[in-house]
C-alpha cells in the first residue's frame, strides 16, 4: 500500500509505518481501529498526528512500539521500520531496547501513568539504568539533571518524592524527563495535554517546544487540537475511522485543507479575538469500526459529499509538494 | 508515618476492652453459679465461698472485671481446676505449638496464593489460568478438616510417609526434623484453603492493576516483562493483598481448631476445644483471650505493613 509520495522523499525517515493495520476482536466482532496506515517521520521532524477520538491515532503510535494490549488488540498487516529494523517481527529483546532507549513515550493521563508505589526517582533511574550503564547514584544525578531540565523546582528533593505530592502539570513534567533519560531519537506524545488544566496545558506545550529546539528529536505528537499541531509541528497527517485522510506540511495545512474533515477540523479551532463567533461543531459520529459504510468513511457527515465518495475504496492520492488527500474532488467547498 | 503509627496504635485500645470485656463475659453470662460451675456439682459450699472470694465474684460486677484485668495484666491468669497448671504456663504452651503449626501453614499460603495468582493472571484465559482457579475453588469448597481426613489415610496410613498423628515422636522424638515430619499433613491441610483465597484475590488484583497505564508506561520504558510484572504490578497489587492475608493469619489460628483435633496437635485450638468439655472457664477464658489478642494484633501488623507498602496511606 506505499504511496509514491513517501517514496518519493529524499532520504530514508527514521520511522516508517507501512499498510499498519491493527485490529480489536472482542465478543467475535472485528473492530478495525487502524487500516492500512502509512507514516513517515524523518529524523528530527515533529510530525501531528490528528483526529477524533476513535479515529485511530493512538492504536497507530501504540503500535510503534506494540504497545496494544493483546487480547483484544493485534496487529494483523503492516511493518513499522525503525531504520530498517522491523518492530511487528522484532525480538522481544530487539524490541525492548528500542523501548524507552531511541523511541520514548509520553502518555495522555500523568496522574495514572506513572507507579503510585514507587518514588519519582526510582521510576527515571530504573528508566536510564535499563539502557546504561550507570551507578545508582550516577543515574539519580542525571535523573536530577533531568528534572532541572524539565524546569521541576527543588529536583532533588522531588526525586524522593512519590506522584500523588506532585501536580498534574508536576507529573506530566517527570513523565517527560523519564522519556527524555536515554535521549530517544523519537518522541511519541500521546495527547500529552489533554487531561491537564487550560494554563498548565499551555506551560507543557511550551516545555515540547523548547525541548524539541534544545534536543532536536523526532516527535510523533498526536492531538485532537488543531491549535497544538500549528505552534508545534513540521507535519500534519489527520486520521479518520482507522485510515489517513490527508498529510500535508503545516503551513499548507492551514491554507489550503485538501480533504473536507481536515478543514472541518481547522474550522473548530476557536480563535482568540473572535469571541463573537459561534463555535463550530462537526454534526454526526465517525463509523463504528465494525461497521465502516462502502466508500468513504466520512461521507456520511460530509458537506461536499456526492455519489461517488460511496462507491468502492478511495486511495490516499499523491496531489505534489508532500500533499495526499483520501478524497475524490480534494479542496471542495460547499 | 509517624501520624498514622500513632493513630493506628490507639486505635487498637478500644478493640482490646472490647475483646476484654467479651472474655470477662463469659464468666458473668454463663448460666448459674460460676464457682460452682468451676467446682462441679459435688463441691462443698466451704469451698464454692472460698473460690467466690478468690475470684472475687462476690463484688458488684465492674469491681470483678477490674480485679480480673489487673491480674490479667499481670500475666496470672487463674488456675486450671482440670490440669492442675497455672493457666498462663498452658495457654503460652500450647500457643507456641499453635504458632509453629499456623507459620509454617501462612509461609504455604503465601507462596502457593501468591504464585498461583501472579502466574493465573499473567496467564489469563490460558489453561496455567484455568488449573489454577480450578484448584483454588476446589481449595475453597474444601473444608480443612475433611482434608485433613483424607490427607491421615492417603499419606499416613496408605502410603506411610508421615506420621498419623501428634507434634513428637513417642519414642526420641522431639527434634526441630521430627516436629517438621509431625507438621507437614496439617500445615498443608490447614493452608490449601486459605491458599485458594490468597490465589483468588491475588489473580483478580493482578488482573486489574496489569491493564492500568503505569504498566503500560513500565513497558514502554523497555524492561523486561518479568521486572514488570513483579515490580510494577505486583508491587501495587500486594497492597490491597496483605490485609487479606491478616485478615486468614486470624482464619489460620481459628481453623487450626479443628486440624488440631483432626491430628491430635497439642495447639491451643485443640485445648480450646477440652477445656470447654471439661468447662474450664479460667482456662477458656486465657486461651480465647490470647487468640483475640493476637488476631488484632495481627492484622495491626497487616495495616502498617500496607501502609509501608502504598505511600498514600500514610496521608490519607
Amino acid at each position: 500500500m506505499t504511496t509514491d509520495i513517501h517514496a518519493g522523499r529524499a532520504g530514508d525517515p527514521l520511522l516508517a509505518v507501512r499498510g499498519l493495520a491493527t485490529h480489536f476482536t472482542v465478543e467475535g466482532e472485528v473492530f478495525r481501529a487502524v487500516d492500512g496506515v502509512d507514516l513517515d517521520v524523518a529524523r528530527g521532524e515533529a510530525v501531528g498526528l490528528v483526529g477524533e477520538s476513535g479515529s485511530g491515532k493512538t492504536v497507530t503510535a501504540m503500535s510503534v512500539l506494540q504497545l496494544i494490549p493483546d487480547p483484544p488488540g493485534r496487529i494483523v498487516d503492516g511493518s513499522i521500520e525503525l531504520e530498517g529494523t522491523d518492530l511487528v517481527t522484532a525480538s522481544d529483546l530487539v524490541l525492548r531496547d528500542v523501548r524507552g532507549n531511541r523511541v520514548a513515550c509520553v502518555f495522555q493521563d500523568p496522574l495514572t501513568t506513572l507507579n503510585p508505589v514507587l518514588s519519582i526517582g526510582e521510576q527515571i533511574v530504573e528508566m536510564i539504568r535499563r539502557h546504561q550503564d550507570l551507578s545508582r547514584k550516577a543515574a539519580r544525578g542525571r535523573a536530577r539533571e533531568l528534572l532541572e531540565a524539565v524546569h521541576i523546582p527543588k529536583p532533588e528533593r522531588r526525586l524522593d518524592e512519590f506522584p500523588h505530592e506532585l501536580s498534574g502539570g508536576m507529573r506530566q513534567r517527570v513523565v517527560i524527563a523519564m522519556a527524555l533519560a536515554n535521549d530517544p531519537e523519537l518522541l511519541i506524545a500521546d495527547e500529552p495535554t489533554t487531561a491537564l488544566d487550560v494554563t498548565v496545558q499551555a506551560e507543557i506545550l511550551d516545555l515540547f517546544i523548547e525541548l524539541r529546539e534544545r534536543l532536536g528529536m523526532a516527535l510523533l505528537f498526536i492531538t485532537h487540537d488543531f491549535g497544538v499541531i500549528s505552534e508545534l509541528c513540521d507535519r500534519v497527517v489527520v486520521m479518520y475511522a482507522g485510515k489517513v485522510v490527508e498529510e500535508a506540511p503545516v503551513d499548507r495545512v492551514f491554507e489550503d485543507p485538501r480533504h473536507p474533515y481536515t478543514r472541518r477540523l481547522i474550522d473548530c479551532v476557536p480563535a482568540l479575538g473572535q469571541g463573537a463567533r459561534e463555535l463550530e461543531v462537526i454534526p454526526g459520529l465517525p463509523p463504528a469500526l465494525n461497521r465502516l459504510p462502502d466508500g468513504c468513511a466520512f461521507a456520511p457527515r460530509c458537506d461536499v459529499v456526492e455519489e461517488a465518495c460511496r462507491r468502492g475504496e478511495i486511495a490516499l492520492r499523491p496531489l505534489g509538494d508532500g500533499i495526499a488527500a483520501r478524497c475524490i474532488k480534494p479542496g471542495a467547498r460547499p | 508515618m509517624r501520624a498514622y503509627l500513632i493513630r493506628r496504635l490507639l486505635q487498637v485500645v478500644p478493640v482490646l476492652f472490647g475483646v476484654s470485656l467479651l472474655v470477662f463475659g463469659m464468666m458473668v453470662l454463663i448460666p448459674g453459679d460460676p464457682a460452682r460451675a468451676i467446682l462441679g456439682s459435688y463441691a462443698t459450699p466451704e469451698n464454692v465461698a472460698a473460690l467466690e472470694a478468690d475470684l472475687a465474684l462476690d463484688q458488684p460486677v465492674h469491681m470483678q472485671y477490674v480485679s480480673w484485668i489487673t491480674n490479667v495484666a499481670q500475666g496470672d491468669f487463674g488456675r486450671s481446676y482440670s490440669l492442675n497448671r497455672p493457666v498462663f504456663d498452658e495457654i503460652t504452651e500450647r500457643f507456641t505449638a499453635t504458632l509453629l503449626l499456623a507459620g509454617t501453614a501462612l509461609v504455604i499460603v503465601v507462596l502457593l496464593g501468591l504464585t498461583a495468582g501472579i502466574v493465573a493472571a499473567v496467564k489469563q484465559h490460558k489453561w496455567q489460568d484455568r488449573a489454577f482457579t480450578i484448584g483454588a475453588l476446589v481449595g475453597l469448597s474444601m473444608p480443612s478438616f475433611w482434608l485433613g481426613l483424607i490427607f491421615i489415610v492417603v499419606f499416613a496410613l496408605n502410603l506411610g510417609w508421615f506420621p498419623t498423628s501428634g507434634m513428637r515422636s513417642a519414642f526420641g522424638g522431639g527434634g526441630p526434623l521430627d516436629i517438621a515430619h509431625h507438621l507437614v499433613l496439617p500445615a498443608t491441610a490447614l493452608a490449601l484453603v486459605a491458599s485458594g483465597v490468597i490465589a483468588r484475590i491475588t489473580r483478580s488484583n493482578m488482573l486489574e492493576v496489569l491493564r492500568a497505564d503505569y504498566v503500560r508506561t513500565a513497558q514502554s520504558k523497555g524492561l523486561a516483562s518479568r521486572w514488570v510484572v513483579m515490580r510494577h504490578a505486583f508491587r501495587n497489587a500486594i497492597v490491597a493483598i496483605v490485609p487479606v492475608i491478616g485478615v486468614q493469619i486470624g482464619f489460620l489460628l481459628g481453623g487450626a481448631v479443628y486440624i488440631e483435633t483432626v491430628f491430635g496437635w497439642p495447639g491451643i485450638g485443640r485445648m480450646l476445644v477440652n477445656a470447654i468439655g471439661t468447662r474450664d472457664i479460667l482456662l477458656v477464658q486465657g486461651g480465647v483471650l490470647l487468640v483475640a489478642t493476637s488476631y488484632v494484633l495481627i492484622n495491626l501488623a497487616a495495616d502498617i505493613l500496607q501502609a509501608v507498602l502504598d505511600p498514600r496511606i500514610r496521608v490519607e
